[in-house]
């Protein structure tokens, strides 16, 4: 142990941490590969947080998918102590956020925990469109930015315009702005100076009743659910009786700590103070994050403003490979969910998949790292059937049901009217693409409601528009059609009635359960047409023909057919070819195994996907 | 009893792009001609050397066919060919084959083909067509393939001619004038086969830099029905998925191969089937080869369970670096190294051990290729291990899925099950059941 934190346990509460003067907290805005992760590591390497030996790269992101596809998903908190020039150690505490749209929430509580915020801007690059996002989030919550220029040790930095670039597209002063290479450490020191100078220490009464916003929360198997909390107000300690105000839930603290990345007890946190706590719950929902812990006998008068439930928004069908696989998956799903309160989950049974479970995500990104996790965490091989929203139908009979799958939307005889979820959706683009946007956003049902400058060169659009919609493939759209700059954030609006339909797809003459959608009566007919041509690419020829039909209850609207095969790879089967042939059937037997047979047709898993992306 | 020999020549003047066989290119090479020449020679000596070695071990006593390929064993002098037939003389076969490419099959070669006892010459046409043929960098012009073709004509050799469907810049007419070309010559068996395009040749990589451009699956599978309307109504046989005869001129050699029989291959890249027991006589012959116990020069031992369950063995020879092959040619010639055996540069690769049930699932497998192949007796015998429930399920689905036909004695491949035959076989290797093949 370093002989400074010795001292900072032993005078804890009274000591170094706890002076708010010397606290800050902030967390750092970056577009992905602009450099945030990097600048991470380097300032946990300078205040020597972590020695070299437990140097990985990239520190924060510590699952493989994080730090593979370069995004954060959870959130975390590092404490490190910096001694400035001024010769005072400071306690900064980095929080790092989930940086994709799937998690604005996620990023609004963990900026509601920091007074500034690190914006950093990759200076051969400029300012990208995700960094807008949540530049605006930070600036809605009146936090001070420090704008950073990364990179400058390539050729190809250009610092004075990208300065111009914050200064106009963000409407940030940047004539200030530090530059840094995280890569060679250069400005780092400056950096953290800046962030000493610059932002503000926390406030709060450590003596009022206790006020903890919860940013984040995992589920240790031994000591329960452990939880990163910010405190606004009061103090922390071991064996305190406290209260959850959102679930209702109390339970006594076991520990408190910081956490430089590995945990670190102390004796308490207090107002303005970072760090974690050991609530030794057992069930992960109840500890939700946006939810304000205080004490059970002197509780806070108001919680922390801006809880929301984290409601999946968006369904779909897992189902294993491998029938025997069903057990696997269902333990997988039960251990992913206790770190992710958030995924919700139940059983579903396909004629044409099996028994599998619907699963519940907050957008389609969570919906593809968690496939990934279970794919590769639990060895798995899945299908994975077209996100859903979730309908409300009413029926004849007077009954609202709540349909997140297709298969199981009554006939049309018994439907009175569907409502499908609204957002209110925000567009964040520069003034040239606007026309792109609104072709885009009106072929997805999007009803304009109006656009705001916020600088010469943003204008921020706001659409009312069906979830069902979005999750199709309007991102990836938004992202090519304004050559990646449109930035996108929404929220739940409402549910609002539409004229929607089932759209079947039959493969040879069977309906496939697993294939079906959902999707607005004027729009069945072109996209049941697009999807057929799109599975005929996708499935491989058969020994026989196999005819692709999408209807609308019996009646076919398109068709088309994948042709039989005709000639296999024939080789010379000589001497040695013997070996080699038995190999390649092994190798056609292992590729026939990873996909699903449906009826006596192959269908691999991608199809299942198809309806995502049928725009040409 | 090792029914069938296989003598391999890895050397080639120069590497076809498709070629993705175990072959030196020589104008790739390091060496100057005269070099090339001594390499060859030493290989031939080589070889000689091995068939001495399993003459003397009366392993081939009863060998019927004799078949040396490539490479290209074309550019073997008269005297090599002597050399190299001599450790056979006494013996009887009843076929030899000698596989040649146009542009260097010599009458004098021709002439010391006829004398050392081969009976049959396995020409590597391709095509009659320029522009196929420099499509994939073949080294014989058509003007080549005409001049061996008639150089044959004047022999009483047999002669077999190898073609190939599905070249860039063939059309169903080109196709059919070199198969009318052929045909005008002693051509009395051909093996037609789609131009496979196989992982890291040139020509894989000129298909993926648009260089070069392939017919499709549906074109491809009309040159081949093409390809065999025609030669039936010339009267030739259509007896295993790529091969035609005229009747009593099917390949024994290669038969052999398909109907399970076993047979050793010689020199590098030189493939052997054996049972169980043949193995065994010839252990002591090869420090390389693998056992049940630990040897010197081999890192890896077959295990006692694969070994007791063990039918039969594949394996191949490979020397320890195709380079070294070469330096020490190279370090012969200069007189470096005085004479380094080219046996020490031995390696065992493809490695397997096949179960009782796996040699059947492969017996049937093979015999699926054969219009004779899957008779009543070969379905019997492969029942005993493999189920009879089993083989008949596989069989009537089969049948039902078109593939094969049910006659009197036995089954027979349809038409549709020639182009689709890897459909056939593996369904009827999956009758081997989970258990991996032992490999080493």
């Amino acid at each position: 142990m370093k002989s400074q934190e010795k001292e900072n346990i032993q005078n804890a509460p009274a000591g170094l941490s706890s002076d708010q003067s010397k606290i800050r907290n902030f967390s750092v805005i970056a577009h992905i590969d602009h450099g945030k992760s990097t600048i991470a590591d380097r300032i946990l390497e300078q205040t020597h947080t972590v020695s070299e030996r437990e140097m990985t790269s990239q520190l924060l992101d510590q699952m493989d998918i994080e730090q593979e596809r370069g995004i954060t998903i959870k959130s975390n908190a590092v404490r490190v102590l910096y001694t400035a020039d001024n010769g005072k150690t400071y306690t900064l505490n980095l929080i790092d956020t989930p940086g994709h749209v799937d998690f604005t929430y996620e990023v609004s509580r963990s900026l509601a925990a920091c007074e500034g915020v690190v914006l950093v801007v990759d200076g051969t690059q400029g300012v990208e469109a995700q960094t807008v996002s949540n530049t605006l989030l930070a600036m809605q919550a009146d936090l001070e930015i420090l704008p950073c220029i990364n990179k400058i040790d390539l050729p190809s930095a250009d610092i004075e315009r990208t300065k111009k670039e914050i200064e106009e597209e963000l409407a940030i002063p940047a004539d200030d702005a530090i530059c840094v290479s995280a890569k060679t450490g250069e400005g780092i020191h400056q950096l953290m100076e800046a962030i000493v100078a610059d932002i503000p220490a926390p406030l709060g009464d450590p003596r009022a009743p206790l006020k903890a916003l919860i940013i984040d929360s995992w589920f240790d198997a031994y000591r329960g659910v452990v939880a990163i909390i910010r405190i606004f107000e009061g103090t922390i300690k071991g064996h305190d009786k406290t209260h959850l105000m959102v679930t209702d839930t109390d339970f006594e603290v076991e520990e408190v700590g910081v956490r430089q990345p590995s945990e670190f007890p102390l004796k308490t946190l207090s107002a303005g103070q970072v760090g974690y706590v050991v609530t030794g719950l057992k069930d992960p929902e109840l500890v939700q994050v946006g939810d304000t812990i205080t004490l059970k006998d002197c509780p806070t008068k108001e919680p922390c403003q801006g809880y929301r439930e984290a409601k999946p928004m968006v369904f779909t069908g897992f189902f294993p490979i491998d029938t025997n696989q069903y057990e696997t998956l269902r333990d997988a799903l039960e251990k992913l969910r206790l770190n992710d309160p958030a995924l919700t989950y139940e059983a579903e049974t396909s004629a044409a998949l099996g028994f599998g479970f619907r699963v519940g995500f907050l957008g389609v990104l969570h919906m593809e790292v968690t496939k990934e996790r279970l794919e590769r965490e639990f060895d798995l091989e899945l299908v994975a059937t077209a996100p859903s929203v979730d309908y409300h139908v009413f029926t004849t009979a007077g009954e609202v049901l709540e349909i997140t799958s297709p298969q199981d939307l009554p006939d049309s005889q018994d439907i009175e009217k569907i409502e499908e979820p609204f957002l209110a959706a925000k567009i964040i683009v520069p003034p040239d693409f606007v026309g792109a946007v609104m072709d885009l956003t009106t072929e997805h049902r999007g009803v304009f409601k109006d656009m705001v400058y916020l600088s010469e060169n943003t204008v921020e659009m706001h659409y009312s528009m069906p979830l069902s919609e979005l999750i199709m493939d309007y991102f990836d759209q938004l992202k090519s059609r304004t050559k990646g700059y449109a930035s996108l954030d929404y929220e739940f609006e409402k549910y609002v009635e539409s004229d929607l339909v089932r759209l079947s797809i039959l493969l040879a003459g069977d309906e496939v359960d697993a294939l079906s959608f959902i999707v607005d009566r004027e729009k069945a007919y072109q996209k049941g047409k697009l999807l057929c041509e799109k599975l005929k690419k996708i499935i491989p020829r058969q020994l026989f023909e196999v005819p692709i039909q999408a209807s609308i209850g019996s009646r076919i609207i398109a068709r088309t057919t994948v042709s039989a095969r005709r000639k296999d790879v024939l080789a010379k089967c000589y001497g040695g070819d013997i070996s080699r042939k038995r190999k390649l059937l092994e190798k056609q037997k292992e590729g026939k195994k990873r996909m699903k047979q449906i009826g006596s047709v192959d269908v691999p898993q991608e199809a299942f996907m198809a309806i995502l992306n049928v725009e040409e | 009893m090792i029914e069938a020999l296989y003598l391999h020549f890895p050397f080639c003047k120069r590497k076809c792009d498709y070629c993705s066989f175990f072959s030196f290119d020589l104008m790739r090479g390091p060496c100057e001609e005269e070099e090339d020449r001594s390499a060859i020679s030493a290989y031939v000596s080589f070889l000689k050397r091995e068939l001495e070695k399993v003459r003397r071990a009366r392993l081939i006593d009863e060998v019927k066919t004799v078949y040396v390929g490539g490479g290209t064993p074309s550019l073997l002098c008269a005297e090599d060919v002597e050399e190299l037939f001599e450790p056979l003389k006494g013996l009887s076969f009843s076929e030899i084959t000698f596989e040649a490419n146009p542009e260097s099959l010599s009458e004098g070669l021709l002439w010391a083909l006829k004398k050392a006892g081969v009976t049959r010459v396995s020409l590597g046409v391709q095509s009659i067509n320029d522009d196929e043929l420099r499509s994939v960098r073949r080294l014989s012009s058509a003007k080549d393939c005409e001049r061996a073709l008639q150089l044959l004509d004047e022999t009483d050799l047999g002669v077999s001619a190898d073609v190939i469907v599905g070249l860039p810049h063939q059309t169903k007419e080109s196709l059919e004038k070199t198969l009318n070309l052929l045909l005008a010559h002693r051509v009395n068996h051909l093996s037609v086969y789609p131009l496979s395009v196989e992982e890291g040749t040139p020509l894989e990589r000129n298909i993926q830099a648009g260089k070069t451009r392939v017919g499709s699956e549906d074109e491809e599978a009309e040159l081949m029905e093409g390809a065999d309307s025609f030669l039936q109504a010339a009267g030739y046989i259509h007896y295993e998925i790529a091969n035609y005869a005229r009747p009593g001129h099917e390949a024994k050699h290669n038969i052999a191969y398909w109907e399970g029989k076993e047979y050793l291959g010689l020199g590098f890249a030189g493939a052997s089937m054996l049972q169980k027991e043949t193995y065994e006589a010839l252990l002591p012959l090869y420090p390389a080869l693998p056992a049940v116990a630990q040897r010197p020069h081999v890192r890896k031992t077959i295990s006692m369970p694969a070994w007791e369950g063990a039918s039969r063995i594949h394996f191949c020879w490979a020397p320890i670096s195709s380079k070294a092959l070469f330096s020490h040619q190279k370090n012969e010639t200069n007189g470096a190294s005085p004479s380094c055996n080219l046996e020490e540069l031995l390696l065992v690769k493809d490695f397997e051990v096949l179960n009782h049930a796996q040699a059947a699932a492969e017996d049937l497998m093979l015999g699926a290729r054969l219009k004779e192949g899957l008779s009543r007796e070969t379905i019997e015998i492969s029942e005993d291990f493999l189920g009879k429930e089993m083989v008949d399920e596989a069989m009537s689905e089969l049948c039902k899925e078109g593939f094969l036909i049910e006659k009197p004695g036995g089954f027979e491949v349809s038409e549709r099950g020639w182009l689709l035959g890897n459909h056939i076989f593996g369904k009827l290797w999956d009758l081997a059941g989970d258990t991996e093949v032992f490999h080493l």
